[in-house]
């Protein structure tokens, strides 16, 4: 279990031979904490000469956005994720075909000591959604430490904060609360979308153009009316549905979506109740889409609800 | 004595495109009909050969949410209210996918 201590920024004045320079220490929620306490200890690892149909059960199954690779003498030689499995899709590949063909390397890893600010750098910096973890031994791989459950941290962290927004109504009025964070702040402001009557094969060409987990689907009015996520064309791909099917058939319906003004814990419940790992933002008319927030812009903003703990985040250079 | 002595002949079997609804219903009618708890059925294609297995296991693997640890922190009636949605945004996933392929077998 993570516990958490609160922390504010310090100023600390260095004494130089010449001159005093100020020196912001940036502290926040995730100072201190180490990759060991916040990873997932389940790791799927499957060997190369496994079928794609298989990892695609595994991901589906498990609800991972991707899996180690295995070696015949059982060391991780790389990963195989959603976005590999859509791209051999797309490429015509069959779901019998071997994961060794696929998979990715070399194999991005982190430390059970390393912090989880520095894993969430190193992430950002290699495109990556998640890291696995090493272990005291060569080969062993203990566990990995995706956004989601980074998010999730934040989550708990602020359900346990005495000024946090969702615990406004226990409180006496006197202590004021900070500034909540709102979607719109944090939201991405462009959103990809195809219409209804579009191919699959469109809809993957945009997904992998702009990098993306999700395509949003328009009806012929321009309204929002469906998502194609990876994890739907990976289930289509094992179903061995034709590349040119229209969107409508693959995509998933109702949109979930949230208010541009909701404060983002809502957004956050609302992401973990609906188990997805992005929602639409909506300026109050659902039909209506005009941003994406997704639990890696979450974990980027290091706060689940409000400024209490993020204010921390401007990094003055030494 | 041999497997064939003492196996069953008669048991219930899924079918690959089988929703996970329709999967868990045979589940409960196999249990009533075998009066006995099902764990595991086994995964028959059109021509009647055993391609997997599905044991409840992967049922509850699969219907339960990512973030489950999570759901302790919140208010049990908005818990209540979205079991239903997502049962229901499982639909496209099809015993075929979440079953397992790799069955150990004897011969009778």
């Amino acid at each position: 279990m993570v516990s958490f201590t609160f922390r504010t920024s310090s100023i600390i004045f260095l004494t130089n031979s010449c001159e005093v320079m100020p020196v912001i220490k940036t502290r926040n929620v995730m100072k201190g904490l180490l990759a060991n306490e916040a990873m997932q200890r389940q790791v799927l690892k499957l060997p190369e000469n496994a079928s794609l149909g298989k990892c695609i059960s595994q991901l589906i199954k498990f609800k991972l956005n991707g899996l180690l690779v295995l070696d015949s003498a059982l060391c991780p030689v790389g990963v195989a994720s959603k976005t590999d499995l859509v791209g051999a899709f797309y490429g015509g590949l069959p779901v019998e075909s071997l994961l060794g063909d696929i998979m990715n390397g070399p194999l991005l890893t982190c430390f059970l000591d390393d912090e989880v600010e520095a894993c969430l750098n190193f992430m950002r910096a290699n495109g990556v959604h998640q890291l696995y973890v090493r272990g005291a031994e060569p080969c062993s791989i203990v566990g990995m430490l995706s956004y989601s459950d980074v998010a999730g941290l934040l989550y708990r962290f602020c359900r346990s904060c005495p000024k946090s927004t969702i615990r406004k109504a226990e409180r006496s009025n006197h202590f004021s609360c900070a500034q909540p964070l709102t979607v719109k702040e944090i939201m991405t402001k462009s959103v990809i979308s195809r219409s209804e009557e579009d191919s699959l094969a469109e809809v993957i060409e945009e997904l992998m153009t702009h990098r993306l987990g999700a395509v949003l689907i328009r009806d012929a009015h321009g309204r929002a009316c469906g998502v194609i996520s990876k994890t739907d064309i990976i289930v289509s791909y094992n179903h061995g549905t034709s590349l040119e099917v229209q969107a409508r058939s693959v995509m998933q319906a109702p949109v979930v979506s949230c208010d541009q003004q909701s404060p983002l814990t809502e957004a956050l419940r609302h992401m973990f109740l609906n188990d997805v790992q992005r929602l639409f933002i909506h300026d109050g008319d659902s039909g209506h889409i005009i941003g994406v927030l997704s639990l890696s812009d979450v974990a980027q903003v290091r706060s689940g609800s409000c400024r209490a703990c993020s204010a921390s985040q401007i990094i003055a250079a030494p | 004595m041999f497997a064939r002595d003492i196996m069953s002949t008669r048991f219930h079997t899924l079918r690959p495109d089988h929703s996970i609804a329709e999967a868990v219903r045979m589940f409960h009618t196999a249990g009533l009909e075998e009066e006995k708890r099902v764990f595991g059925l086994m995964v028959i294609d059109e021509k009647r050969h055993l391609v997997g297995m599905l044991s409840i296991y992967d049922v509850l693997l699969f219907v339960q949410p990512k973030h489950v640890h999570l759901w302790d922190e919140m208010d049990a009636s908005q818990v209540q209210a979205r079991y239903d949605e997502l049962l229901d945004r499982v639909k496209p996933v099809r015993v075929g996918d979440i079953m397992t392929i790799d069955v150990v077998t004897v011969s009778p």
